[in-house]
């Protein structure tokens, strides 16, 4: 029983520190996100398995982790409103070249970052260059060009 | 500044249906969850959760032969300390009973100066220690908590008790 609860408990509350820490994060693979990732990982062992070395804990735990993942992505199906909640939305960051301010600053991004993804993305250069960008749910930023 | 705002904020359908409006309470909820963050950290490194002044705490009896130093706060399966002082006459041998559940809630992991005595007494844990020249014996433990939950710390000595309220986080 106490396997179980230690998995439910720290997906939910890894699945809400994430929804809180915002989009963007652990979107960029820069390599001081690769180290929070594995510390993060880390802890989380920590939690779930503690002092119990038994091979039945940790296929309990991981039994228990699939099963919440697939619960919660069949109600996802079910209701847009919780799949919104739990998945987030894409937001529209330029509109033909012109970056809406005031939304990048709520999403904690500069101008840098979008110009940084037309680099990678279609190889832009300026933010006339740009039609729309959008932040998508999962942090990645979408550059679509003037075709 | 605020009529550019509004044009910022104002919600698209092309070429995505962004629902802005939906998006603007996300970021609202993601400050707030920062704030709690933030005031969790706080109360963590004061103490809330074990290790710091909202924690140690300090009891001693009515007539001074007992006094315990203890954490109010402890998490399962993490070390804690605990430590008694009692006081009686020089080179006597003295008694300290823990009384039930100590030996359910907590495992003792080391226990140091090594007593006289260690037995059993109604469920509880009994322990006799050599005070020295100033009449003074200190017992001090390391523990670790099995069980979560809020319990008590019982602690006799003589007709001295002391009645100590812990909590254990998972």
């Amino acid at each position: 029983m106490d396997v179980v609860l230690r998995a439910v408990t720290m997906y939910l509350v890894l699945m809400l520190l994430f929804r809180l820490a915002g989009r963007r994060t652990l979107a960029e693979i820069t390599p001081f996100d690769l180290i929070l990732l594995l510390m993060i990982g880390e802890a989380t062992q920590q939690a779930l398995l503690s002092d119990d070395y038994s091979l039945t804990a940790a296929i309990l735990a991981i039994c228990t982790l699939i099963a919440v993942d697939v619960g919660l992505s069949i109600i996802k199906l079910r209701s847009s409103r919780v799949r919104r909640w739990l998945d987030g939305t894409p937001t529209l960051l330029v509109d033909h070249g012109r970056p809406l301010r005031a939304r990048l600053a709520k999403a904690r991004l500069q101008e840098d970052d979008i110009l940084q993804a037309a680099r990678e993305g279609p190889g832009l250069q300026r933010m006339e260059q740009i039609k729309y960008a959008i932040l998508e749910a999962n942090g990645k930023i979408s550059i679509i060009p003037y075709s | 500044m605020p009529a550019v705002d509004h044009e910022d904020f104002r919600p698209r359908e092309h070429p995505i249906d962004d629902d802005i409006t939906f998006q603007r309470k996300v970021w609202r909820m993601e400050r707030i969850g920062w704030g709690l963050l933030l005031l969790l950290v706080l109360l963590t490194a004061l103490g809330l959760f074990s290790e710091g002044p909202l924690s140690d705490r300090r009891a001693v009896s009515a007539d001074g032969s007992l006094e315990v130093r203890y954490p109010r706060f402890l998490r399962r399966g993490s070390r804690s300390s605990l430590e008694i002082s009692l006081h009686g006459l020089p080179g006597a041998a003295l008694e300290v009973v823990l009384a039930p559940p100590f030996l359910t809630t907590h495992v003792v992991e080391t226990l140091q100066p090594l007593p006289l005595q260690s037995s059993s007494d109604q469920g509880g844990l009994k322990l006799v220690v050599v005070a020295d020249q100033a009449g003074r014996a200190k017992v001090h433990f390391v523990l670790r908590p099995d069980r979560a939950g809020s319990t008590r710390l019982h602690i006799r000595h003589g007709s001295q008790s002391l009645r100590l309220w812990q909590y254990i986080y998972p």
